[in-house]
């Protein structure tokens, strides 16, 4: 991972080479900013903790090539872990856009830098709501996940179940309606996005919420997921379509994270019990996971 | 020739069993063999051989021959043998021991089971054979089966316990592999044939689970399943039959039960008791096993087994074992 993402900033540097240099020197910037702030901080792989948001950051721009997007790919934990970074240093260093997404992919604020008027008590909807301003929050968010999940495996294992829940209910139903792995223009993804909370009828950040709980879960509401969210190792889910769950089986990695602990049928109607033992998010669509119990 | 049959188990015993059985809701399979059980068994398994207890195919009695003739020395072919058949039911292997006794072996055969009504059938099945034959309607997991085996076979020069077809894997293996451990000798084999799992995989685990919930599509057979219940007067309308899985670890098993779900309260009398059943109350009526091989020759081996051999056929295993010098 290391060697990867070293060769991620050598990439990155050689491409802006290419780049219009209004461009590549506030990218450039960006980049420099966060190996700054981010200097001496290690993940708990124990490796340089800038590795993961110039893979982020790195990674958005291959796919978009956007540089407010990018920019704020490589500072998206800048306000959130490094002290002498504050939210106000970030907009006026990289400007309101920046700073807006930025600000937006930061976990534990209630407000916004420029709209102190807006306050969230639920960080799911403070995202969802700048992602409904402005759909890179969604697309930046997307991309650190992603890069989370795939080096989940320095986490301890109840960390990995958590961090995969989470990915489960609100991210992988994200990308599914974002179309991430479709290529679209950003345009075309920001109407992507208004057409499809327009025929769903999602007028508010709790709609959109809740329409991706129901996503991969049954009879999910805020107090099911904070339940889930804080034992999410301990949970015994419940499938009841057969061929989703014999879909899963044949996938070569699924069987190493799942304990099952019953199958059942009376001839018409299926369900599996199975919990997770490490952290793993399900790319397959109408899962319908209900909570079934509680491991002891 | 029809032979007498030996009892060591009274029918009243196995009422008080049953009602036992229904009280904590896990009826023993062998009540499924009795009386009119027994001719419903017979039934289905003549209309669908392959789907009783064996999975994919099942082994024929050469199977078993060729095993065990690898195992079977000159000397011992002159040996005084009990060939003990553990839940010998109909006797489908009659055509092992007539060919073992054909070949010249000094054999005995003793088949036992816990229904008499079973044993009848087998009666029937064996009566123009013309081998040395015994049959004992017994419970080999109760505690004085080992007394009175002994008084029938102590003579006998070596004894051969044998668990053929899918007897083996309807018992809890922590029960009978110590029942085991207390009744055969030194000098006795004990031959057991189980259900294997291709691999200790969920898709594979899944496979097994989807042939045996085909058995609930078939109502004749089920209802044979279901025989204990309706003994006792449960109508099968006021429930429906399920199967669920567990995983037996220590043995490397997973268990595919047969399960009755209430969906009525019923009210029953058996032998002068009122039962109530309530709805969503189960009751426990068949379990098939499928092991890894590994784990179970371990399992033996740590109840005081000394592993002698196996085979594999498809999804059937023949295992041999003797008891380790204690």
């Amino acid at each position: 991972m290391a060697d990867s993402s070293i060769q991620d900033e050598r990439e990155f540097r050689e491409m802006m080479a290419e780049v219009d240099p209004s461009i590549s020197s506030r990218l450039l910037v960006a980049l420099d900013f966060a190996k700054g702030a981010h200097a001496g901080q290690t993940r708990k792989s124990g490796e340089p903790f800038i590795l993961h948001p110039i893979a982020v950051g790195y990674g958005l721009w291959k796919k978009y090539e956007d540089p407010e997007l990018a920019a704020a790919g490589f500072l998206h934990d800048t306000i959130e872990d490094c002290e002498d970074v504050s939210r106000g240093k970030i907009y006026e260093v990289f400007g309101d856009t920046v700073g807006f997404l930025v600000d937006a992919a930061t976990k534990n604020l209630y407000d916004f830098h420029l709209r102190p008027e807006v306050v969230f008590e639920d960080k799911i909807e403070r995202l969802l709501w700048a992602g409904m301003q402005d759909m890179r929050v969604l697309l930046l968010k997307i991309a650190d996940r992603e890069h989370n999940i795939s080096t989940l495996a320095h986490l301890k294992n109840n960390r990995q179940v958590r961090m995969a829940f989470e990915t489960q209910a609100i991210f992988q139903p994200l990308r599914n309606i974002l179309r991430i792995d479709t290529k679209m223009t950003l345009p075309e993804s920001t109407k992507n996005l208004y057409d499809f909370l327009e025929k769903n009828n999602l007028k508010s950040p709790k709609d959109l919420k809740e329409f991706l709980y129901q996503q991969c879960y049954q009879n999910f509401n805020d107090d099911v997921y904070k339940l889930v969210y804080e034992d999410s190792d301990k949970i015994i889910w419940e499938i009841e379509d057969m061929t989703i769950y014999e879909n899963l089986c044949n996938l070569s990695d699924f069987q190493s994270y799942i304990d099952v602990i019953s199958m059942w049928t009376n001839g018409r109607q299926f369900k599996v019990l199975l919990s997770f033992k490490k952290g793993y998010v399900i790319d397959e669509p109408n899962i319908s996971l209900k909570i079934s119990s509680f491991k002891n | 020739m029809l032979i007498p049959i030996h009892s060591f188990i009274s029918d009243l015993r196995l009422e008080q069993d049953l009602l036992r059985g229904i009280k904590v809701r896990r009826i023993e399979q062998k009540h499924r063999y009795t009386e009119k059980g027994a001719q419903k068994f017979y039934e289905s398994y003549i209309s669908n051989p392959n789907t009783e207890s064996y999975f994919g195919s099942s082994l024929a009695w050469n199977d078993y021959l060729n095993f065990f003739k690898r195992y079977i020395t000159y000397a011992d072919k002159l040996q005084k043998l009990a060939f003990v058949l553990l839940g010998c039911g109909k006797v489908l292997e009659r055509d092992l021991i007539k060919t073992l006794h054909d070949e010249g072996h000094n054999l005995h055969f003793i088949g036992v089971d816990s229904s008499h009504a079973m044993l009848e059938l087998a009666n029937e099945n064996l009566k123009d054979y013309d081998f040395d034959k015994m049959l004992i309607c017994a419970d080999f997991t109760e505690d004085n089966f080992t007394t009175e085996i002994n008084r029938v076979i102590g003579s006998f020069d070596k004894r051969l316990f044998a668990f053929l077809g899918g007897t083996f894997s309807v018992f809890i293996p922590t029960d009978i592999v110590d029942t085991l451990a207390n009744i055969v000798t030194d000098n006795d084999m004990l031959w057991v044939e189980v259900l294997l799992r291709e691999d200790m995989t969920e898709r594979n685990n899944l496979m097994l689970f989807k042939h045996f919930a085909k058995r609930l599509e078939r109502s004749t057979r089920i209802r044979n399943d279901a025989y204990p219940i309706e003994k006792m007067g449960i109508p099968f309308e006021n429930g429906e039959m399920t199967l669920e899985t567990i995983k037996e670890p220590a043995v490397g098993a997973i268990n595919f039960k047969y399960v009755f779900l209430m969906k009525k309260k019923t009210r029953i009398h058996f032998r002068n008791e009122m039962i109530t059943l309530l709805p969503d109350e189960k009751i426990e009526l068949l379990n098939i096993r499928a092991y890894d091989s590994e784990k179970l020759v371990n399992f033996f081996e740590e109840h005081g087994f000394k592993f002698i051999s196996s085979e594999r056929k498809k999804n059937r295993g023949q295992f041999l074992f003797q008891l380790k010098e204690k």
